[in-house]
C-alpha cells in the first residue's frame, strides 16, 4: 500500500471527527466495565448523545476531543431535563383542571 | 484511403502498428468508413536551467542516444508551463520516433538531472488526444481532407447510427475451468443493437475449420461493425483467441485494414489507494470500437451514447474511454484544456502541499458535513438534493489550483456566486479584465469576484477565471441540457448525462489525488468547506420555513413538516423552500422525491445512526442505499428475500400513522421465517447461493483462513489460479476439519448452477438471512432475536 494512506483514513492527514470520537468512546471500556449496570445503561445514554451530536462537534475543530463531546452530553441531558419539565408543566396543569391542587 | 475533398465525423484515431502515423478513421453520410492517415512523431518538453538544458542538448545529440531513443530532432520553444501564467518560458522540446520510446528517454533524462535540474511534461499523454487537440478536433467531430490535411468544417455531417456485434468466444470447457489457454471450440459473431441484445443470430464458426480465418474475416465484412462488443474479451476470450492463432500460425484480420489481429500490452496488477486492480491488455480491431462489456464500467453506466459523450468532450478513443475510470476521464479532460490553453502538462506533480500549522490543518482537513440521521420510521418526508454540488462550487467560487490564495486580490465582503453556465462566468471575467489591465499587481486589490472561504484563512482570485471550473463548468451545463432531453429513465440520452454524472462525481476527488497533475490539496479542503457551509445555510433556512431535518448527507436534505400543512401546501413549500435556496447559494436545489416511509438504520455496533443506511419508498418506487440488497457481494437468495420484504412494506394498505402496521411486520417476519424453511429443507439452488468476493491479496502462512481466502486456494488447487483483483464466486458448505478447502466450492465447479445446493453452511447462510430482514425491521423497534421468535405476542398488537 502506498505510503501515507490506509483503506481506514483514506487520503486524510487528520483523522475524522467520528473516528476520533469512536477512539476515545473506545478508551472508555475499562471504565464502563466496572460501573454498575444502572450506571453503565446511563453510561451509555451518555456516549449515544455525542453520537448523535457528531455533526454538531465536527464543526468545532479542537485539538482535544472531551470539550465538545461533554457539551454534547450536557445538551443531551439539557434535552430530558426539557421534556421532563414539560411532562411535570402538563401534569400540574391536568391536576389543576381537576381542582387536586391550587394554581399557586 | 482517404480522397481529397471527402467528409464525414471522426468515429476513432488510433497509431497504425509501426506508430509511425496516426489513422483517423471517418465516417461519411454515404458510403464506407475510410480512414486518413498523417505522419506523426511524439514529442517531450524538458524545463530547466538553460546552462542545463545546453548541456542536456549536447548529451542528447551523440548518435548512440540518438539511435537508442529514436530522436528526431530537437529544439528550444517558448511555452506556458504553469495554470494561469501568461509568460512564457524557454523550453527544450525533443521529438521522437515512435510513443513507446517517449517514457524511456524520460527516464533517462530525469536520471541526467539527478532528479532535481529537469521537469519533464507531456510525456504520458494519450497519442490520439495530443494530434486530435493539437487539431483542435475529437471524435464525433465533422471533418474535410483538404490538401492532404484533416480540417474541421462547420456545417456537421448528419451521424449514422453506429453498426454493433456480438464477438463471442466459445471454449472446450476442461473441469469447468476456463482461462486463456484453454482450447477454444468456436467463434461466433452476431448483430445487435447498441446495448448488446442481440439482432440477428448468424452461425458460428468452429475454429478448426480448414478456412477458419477467411470465413471469420469474411463474416466480420459483411456486417462490417463498427463496434464490438465482448464478454470477458480483454480477460479471456480475446487472449485464448491471439494464444490459438499463434498455435496454429494463422493470420487474421479483424479490423477495416489489413493489419493483424495482435495483442497491445500485458495484463497488470495495479494498486489503487489500498485497493487491487486489473488492468487488461487491449485487441488491434483497427476501424472498430472494442469494448468488453465485463470490464467497462462506464458502458454499464452510460451506454454506448455515455461512451461517445465521453470521448468527445475527452478527445479520447471510445474504446479507451470504455476501459477508463471516470476519474482518468476527467484527468484527460484537463489534459485536454491545458493543451487548448497551451499550457504544458507535467509528467509528475511537484507541487507539495502549503505549509500549514497544526491548528490550520485541523480546520482545514475536514470533510463534508453529515447530519446524524435518528433512527426510526418516518412517514411523509421530502428529499431536496444539491445538483452536481461540488463541481459547480468548483465552478461558482473558482476553486482552482492557481487561484487559490493569490496575492493580487482580496475578497470583498459581499461576494455572489459566479454564475454556471460557462460562457456568462467568461464574460464576467472579461468586463473584471479591463479594470485589472490598468492596475498594479504588487499590493492586493479589493475584488467582487474574489471569494473568502468560509472558516478558512484561504480566498480564491477575482481576476483569473479557473482552469477546473473551465473543466467542469461546461460539463455541468451539458448535463443540464442532456437532462432536459430525456424522454424515459435509461433511453440513450439518460444514459448519456448518466456518464456525465459520473465525472462530475469524482472530479472534486482528483483536486485533493496526491498525483493529479492539476490537484491542489487546498482546492479540495476549500470545496469541502464551501460544502459545509452551504449544507448549514439550507438547514438554516428550512428550520426558519417550518420545516424539520431529519438527515443530511453532504449534498441532500431529509425534511418533515412541523407546520401541520396539508400534503399539497407541503409540496408547494419544498419546491418554494429549494428555490430559495438555489437563489441563496446560486447552485440548484433540486426536488428528488416525496418518501411515504422512510426508514434510517442503527448502527449495528451502538444505537446511533448509521452512516448512509436507509430504505424508502414512494411514487417512484423503492429506494435503498447500504443495505444488502445493494453491495456486489450478497447472494441471489438474500438480494431476493431484502426486495420482497421491501415490497410488503411499501404495498401495505394496513397503516398506522401512514406506516405500516405491526400486522404488516409480522408479514416480514413470516416471509423470513419460510425462507429460512427453504434453506433448512435444502431446495435452494447453487446459483440462489453464489457469492462474489474480491481477491485482493495472495494468502499468507499467517492469513486468517476467511471465504476469500480459501476460495483463492481452491482456485490454486485445481490449477486455476485466479488474478489479483478479480472476484472469485463460491458457495459456502459446512466446516470439513481434515480439508479446509471443502468449506468453498467454485462456481466453475459446478456444471449446473440450477441445480439444488447441497452441504450448504446453514448457519452462515441464516445468519445473513436474518442480517437482511434485521435491516428491514429494525427501525421499527425490532430486535434481532425477536425476528426468529414465533408466536409472540407484542403489547402493540392488541392497539
Amino acid at each position: 500500500m502506498p505510503y501515507g494512506c490506509s483503506s481506514e483514513n483514506m487520503g486524510r492527514t487528520v483523522p475524522t471527527w467520528r473516528g476520533r470520537v469512536e477512539q476515545e468512546i473506545e478508551r472508555l471500556v475499562p471504565y464502563r466495565r466496572a460501573l454498575s449496570s444502572e450506571d453503565c445503561c446511563n453510561f451509555d445514554i451518555m456516549l449515544n448523545d455525542v453520537r448523535y451530536r457528531r455533526a454538531a462537534g465536527g464543526m468545532l475543530p479542537t485539538q482535544e476531543e472531551w470539550k465538545p463531546m461533554l457539551l454534547s452530553m450536557l445538551l443531551g441531558a439539557h434535552q430530558r431535563i426539557h421534556i421532563l419539565e414539560n411532562r411535570l408543566e402538563s401534569l400540574e396543569r391536568q391536576l389543576i383542571d381537576v381542582g387536586v391542587i391550587d394554581e399557586h | 484511403m482517404s480522397i481529397e475533398g471527402s467528409t464525414g465525423w471522426i468515429l476513432d484515431a488510433h497509431l497504425c502498428s509501426e506508430r509511425k502515423e496516426m489513422l483517423v478513421w471517418i465516417v461519411p453520410e454515404q458510403g464506407p468508413v475510410f480512414f486518413h492517415s498523417d505522419p506523426w512523431s511524439p514529442s517531450l518538453h524538458v524545463s530547466g536551467l538553460i546552462s542545463d538544458l545546453e548541456l542536456l542538448v549536447d548529451w542528447l545529440s551523440q548518435p548512440e542516444i540518438v539511435l537508442k531513443f529514436g530522436i528526431i530532432n530537437h529544439l528550444f520553444e517558448y511555452k506556458r508551463l504553469k495554470l494561469g501564467l501568461v509568460d512564457r518560458t524557454r523550453v527544450l522540446t525533443v521529438e521522437v520516433e515512435t510513443q513507446s520510446t517517449l517514457k524511456p528517454l524520460a527516464q533517462h533524462i530525469e536520471e541526467r538531472g539527478k532528479h532535481v535540474r529537469f521537469t519533464l511534461y507531456s510525456v504520458d499523454l494519450q497519442p490520439e488526444q495530443t494530434y486530435l487537440t493539437s487539431k483542435r478536433l475529437s471524435i464525433g467531430s465533422s471533418v474535410m481532407i483538404e490538401h492532404q490535411q484533416l480540417v474541421a468544417i462547420e456545417t456537421e455531417v448528419k451521424q449514422r447510427a453506429m453498426r454493433c456485434c456480438r464477438f463471442e468466444v466459445i471454449f472446450c470447457k476442461n473441469n469447468g475451468f476456463v482461462d486463456d489457454s484453454t482450447a477454444i471450440s468456436h467463434v461466433s459473431i452476431e448483430e445487435c443493437d447498441a446495448q448488446g441484445k442481440v439482432l440477428e443470430k448468424s452461425d458460428t464458426i468452429p475454429v478448426h475449420h480448414p478456412s477458419f480465418a477467411v470465413k471469420l474475416e469474411q463474416c466480420l465484412r459483411e456486417i462490417d461493425p463498427d463496434v464490438i462488443f465482448t464478454q470477458d474479451g480483454n480477460t479471456l476470450a480475446l487472449p485464448a483467441l491471439i494464444a490459438h492463432i499463434r498455435r496454429h500460425e494463422i493470420l487474421l484480420k479483424l479490423g477495416r485494414n489489413c493489419s493483424p489481429f495482435r495483442q497491445i500490452g500485458s495484463a497488470r496488477t495495479v494498486h489503487s489507494y489500498g485497493q487491487v486492480l486489473r488492468s487488461d491488455p487491449q485487441f488491434s480491431f483497427e476501424g472498430r470500437i472494442h469494448i468488453d462489456f465485463s470490464s467497462s464500467f462506464m458502458f454499464k453506466e452510460g451506454g454506448l451514447s455515455g461512451l461517445y459523450e465521453l470521448a468527445v468532450v475527452s478527445a479520447t478513443r471510445i474504446s479507451d474511454a470504455a476501459r477508463k475510470s471516470p476519474g482518468s476521464v476527467i484527468s484527460a479532460i484537463q489534459n485536454r484544456v491545458a493543451m487548448e490553453d497551451e499550457v504544458l502538462v507535467p509528467w509528475k506533480k511537484t507541487r507539495p502541499e502549503d505549509t500549514k500549522s497544526a491548528w490550520d490543518l485541523l480546520q482545514s482537513d475536514r470533510g463534508g458535513l453529515y447530519l446524524d440521521s435518528k433512527p426510526g420510521v418516518y412517514s411523509n418526508v421530502f428529499e431536496l438534493d444539491f445538483a452536481s454540488l461540488f463541481p459547480s462550487i468548483i465552478a461558482t467560487r473558482n476553486i482552482s489550483p492557481e487561484t487559490l490564495n493569490c496575492s493580487c486580490c482580496r475578497p470583498a465582503l459581499n461576494t455572489t456566486p459566479l454564475p454556471l453556465h460557462p460562457e456568462s462566468a467568461k464574460k464576467r471575467f472579461q468586463l473584471h479584465k479591463r479594470k485589472w489591465q490598468s492596475a498594479s499587481l504588487a499590493f492586493p486589490r479589493q475584488s467582487s469576484t474574489a471569494f473568502q472561504v468560509p472558516g478558512l484563512s484561504t480566498h480564491t482570485c477575482g481576476r483569473i477565471h479557473g482552469f477546473l471550473g473551465r473543466v467542469v463548468a461546461p460539463l455541468i451545463e451539458r448535463r443540464k441540457q442532456l437532462k432536459e432531453q430525456v424522454k424515459e429513465k435509461n433511453d440513450a440520452v439518460d444514459r448519456q448525462q448518466n456518464a456525465l454524472k459520473w465525472l462530475l462525481v469524482t472530479c472534486f476527488g482528483y483536486t485533493g489525488y496526491r498525483n493529479a497533475r492539476f490537484g491542489r490539496i487546498e482546492a479540495h479542503e476549500a470545496i469541502c468547506a464551501w460544502a459545509r457551509e452551504l449544507l448549514l445555510q439550507t438547514i438554516e433556512l428550512a428550520q426558519q420555513s417550518g420545516w424539520e431535518v431529519l438527515h443530511a448527507i453532504v449534498d441532500s436534505v431529509w425534511i418533515r413538516d412541523t407546520q401541520s400543512r396539508t400534503y399539497d401546501q407541503q409540496h408547494d413549500d419544498a419546491l418554494a423552500l429549494a428555490k430559495e435556496v438555489h437563489a441563496m447559494t446560486g447552485i440548484p436545489l433540486e426536488y428528488e422525491g416525496t418518501y411515504d416511509c422512510i426508514a434510517f438504520l442503527p448502527s449495528r455496533v451502538h444505537s446511533g445512526g448509521s452512516l448512509t443506511k436507509y430504505w424508502a419508498y414512494g411514487a417512484d418506487g423503492l429506494k435503498v442505499r447500504g443495505l444488502e440488497l445493494r453491495q456486489h457481494s450478497t447472494c441471489q437468495w438474500i438480494r431476493n428475500l431484502q426486495q420482497q420484504a421491501l415490497l410488503i412494506l411499501s404495498q401495505a394498505t394496513d397503516l398506522v400513522n401512514g406506516l405500516p402496521a405491526y400486522s404488516v411486520q409480522k408479514t416480514v417476519q413470516a416471509l423470513l421465517l419460510d425462507e429460512l424453511g427453504k434453506l433448512e429443507d435444502e431446495i435452494l439452488t447453487i446459483a440462489d447461493l453464489l457469492i462474489a468476493q474480491r481477491i485482493s491479496r495472495e494468502p499468507s502462512e499467517e492469513s486468517v483462513q476467511s471465504l476469500a481466502m480459501l476460495a483463492f486456494q481452491r482456485h490454486q488447487a485445481h490449477g486455476f489460479p485466479i488474478t489479483l483483483g478479480s472476484k472469485a464466486r463460491f458457495l459456502v458448505r459446512e466446516k470439513d476439519v481434515k480439508n479446509p478447502l471443502f468449506r468453498v466450492l467454485l462456481r466453475d465447479e459446478c456444471s449446473d448452477l440450477n441445480a439444488v445446493a447441497r452441504h450448504v453452511d446453514i448457519t452462515y447462510y441464516r445468519q445473513q438471512a436474518i442480517r437482511a430482514i434485521w435491516a428491514i425491521l429494525t427501525p421499527f423497534g425490532w430486535e434481532e432475536h425477536q425476528l426468529t421468535e414465533v408466536g409472540v405476542v407484542r403489547l402493540d398488537q392488541w392497539m
